[in-house]
């Protein structure tokens, strides 16, 4: 049981209070948390991106262009300034643009994939469900078509919810069993590495 | 030369790079569908309608629900950055949710974990307050940044439902490990919640927990749902055409493959 070990311990227990309700000592370690994640992150921040831009970029390779967006990042801070505010829109709708950007020209990457992989033959059972759940689920996400109303498109609807559930349910079990070994693991940590209770 | 890195391809008609045509041309498909519907609404030709959405249809009631119990509205947008869909999608939301709050009196808290989403966040709510003539009672207090860290951030949400008690909960955005942390702190305290992501492992957490679930593609649609603007209604015509499309296309696939012959086609995609 060393102090690293009983700090740790201590804290996971702080923050399993919630379970029982919202007191002291999980806002205790609610604020250690966001406290050391915000300091991290500022940390990380400086030692990755605003030292090595500084001193390699801008210092040695004498790209300015990378000073230049670094001071019109830092534009975003005037922000806190009520008169001011406005000029902070701009590098926000700079970032907003590049995001849509950047989705489009790497969005239909991974579509593309799925729309070929469901290029399969329809030779056997699996197959033929497959393909048709596939449609259906496709089907319930148009949402103009005027015969959605029809007494057709409702069973579409009926069914690809049907078959949506199914998926979802499958998916629940697997994330609950990856999250029950996430609680093993802490409680291994528990009463092995800390508590020396178990083996 | 057995560890040397792959060359890059070079490009097609030095634009095109290899995987990366057959996106191109499905954007520009639907850049153009979408401009010839929204064109199509813009001078005043009918438009179809939206199908019903329960969980857009019931943000107003959610809102109601916290102004009379005189309890706050949270709001959370997720974690993704301004690069994500889910986090786009979410804004036009957040402007609905944020209007409706300043209209009633009815305090919004917004939390965030990105800070340039966080910065966005804030822009959209202050405008809302301005939109509906209460721009004092907007409070930056309440458009919230915790913590850049997924764990920080949810412990914090976390913290704030518990003490603070809202009585509606929206979560739409991109959702990830924290989804259930966070929709289970709402269900235990008897929030009323609607959610929305496409992230397909969190879609069941939100079903199990939520009252009301978007799922997938319908947060796509709910800003044209929310606004019914006949222009904005025009680009979700214009994306069923293309789902159509793709519908269209998988059947094709299918056929193909089953004769042995889709090989030109997948290569085609490729591209």
């Amino acid at each position: 049981m060393n102090a690293q070990n009983t700090i740790a311990a201590v804290l996971t227990l702080c923050i399993l209070t919630i379970i029982w309700k919202e007191n002291p000592a999980f806002r205790i370690a609610e604020h250690l948390m966001v406290g050391f994640a915000a300091a991290h992150s500022m940390v990380r921040a400086i030692d990755n991106y605003i030292r090595p831009t500084l001193k390699t970029d801008v210092a040695h390779e004498g790209d300015y262009i990378a000073l230049a967006f670094m001071l019109f990042g830092a534009v975003m801070y005037f922000r806190h300034m009520p008169r001011l505010s406005w000029i902070a829109r701009y590098p926000m709708c700079w970032f907003v643009g590049y995001g849509v950007g950047y989705t489009l020209a790497y969005g239909p990457r991974p579509f593309i994939k799925q729309i070929t992989d469901t290029f399969i033959p329809f030779n056997s059972v699996n197959n033929v469900i497959y393909f048709t759940v596939t449609l259906i689920t496709i089907v319930y996400f148009f949402f103009t078509p005027r015969w959605r109303d029809s007494s057709l498109g409702k069973q579409i609807d009926r069914w690809a919810r049907r078959v949506m559930m199914m998926g979802f349910g499958a998916t629940f079990g697997n994330v609950v069993q990856g999250r029950i070994s996430l609680l093993l693991g802490r409680l291994q940590f528990l009463f092995r590495d800390w508590l020396g209770v178990m083996k | 030369m057995l560890f040397a890195a792959p060359a890059t391809p070079m490009p097609v008609l030095g634009i095109f790079y290899p995987g990366e045509t057959a996106g191109f041309f499905l954007i520009f498909m639907l850049g153009l569908l979408i401009y010839v519907f929204s064109r199509r609404a813009g001078t005043g030709k009918r438009v179809p309608s939206i199908r019903k959405i329960p969980g857009l249809e019931s943000i107003d009631e959610a809102i109601g629900r916290a102004t009379e119990m005189g309890k706050a509205v949270h709001y959370s947008i997720g974690i993704g950055g301004v690069t994500h869909a889910d986090t786009i999608a979410s804004w036009p939301i957040l402007e609905y949710v944020a209007r409706t709050c300043a209209k009633y009196d009815t305090k919004l808290v917004q939390t965030n974990r990105n800070y340039l989403v966080y910065g966005v966040c804030d822009e959209i709510i202050k405008q809302a307050y301005v939109a509906v003539g209460k721009p004092e009672s907007y409070n930056p207090n309440d458009v919230r940044w915790y913590s850049d860290s997924q764990w920080g951030y949810s412990t914090a949400v976390l913290g704030y439902m518990n003490r603070d008690k809202p009585s509606t909960n929206f979560m739409f955005g991109s959702f990830a490990a924290e989804t259930l942390l966070l929709a289970e702190a709402g269900a235990v305290l008897g929030c009323m919640q609607i959610a929305g992501t496409t992230n397909i492992l969190q879609i069941p957490f939100f079903v199990a927990t939520c009252d009301y679930t978007l799922l997938g593609e319908e947060l796509y649609a709910a800003s044209a749902y929310i606004s019914k603007d006949p222009v904005l209604v025009g680009t979700v015509v214009a994306q069923d055409i293309m789902k159509m499309l793709i519908a269209a296309v998988t059947l094709v696939g299918g056929i193909f493959a089953t004769f042995k012959a889709d090989k030109w086609l997948k290569n085609l995609f490729a591209k």
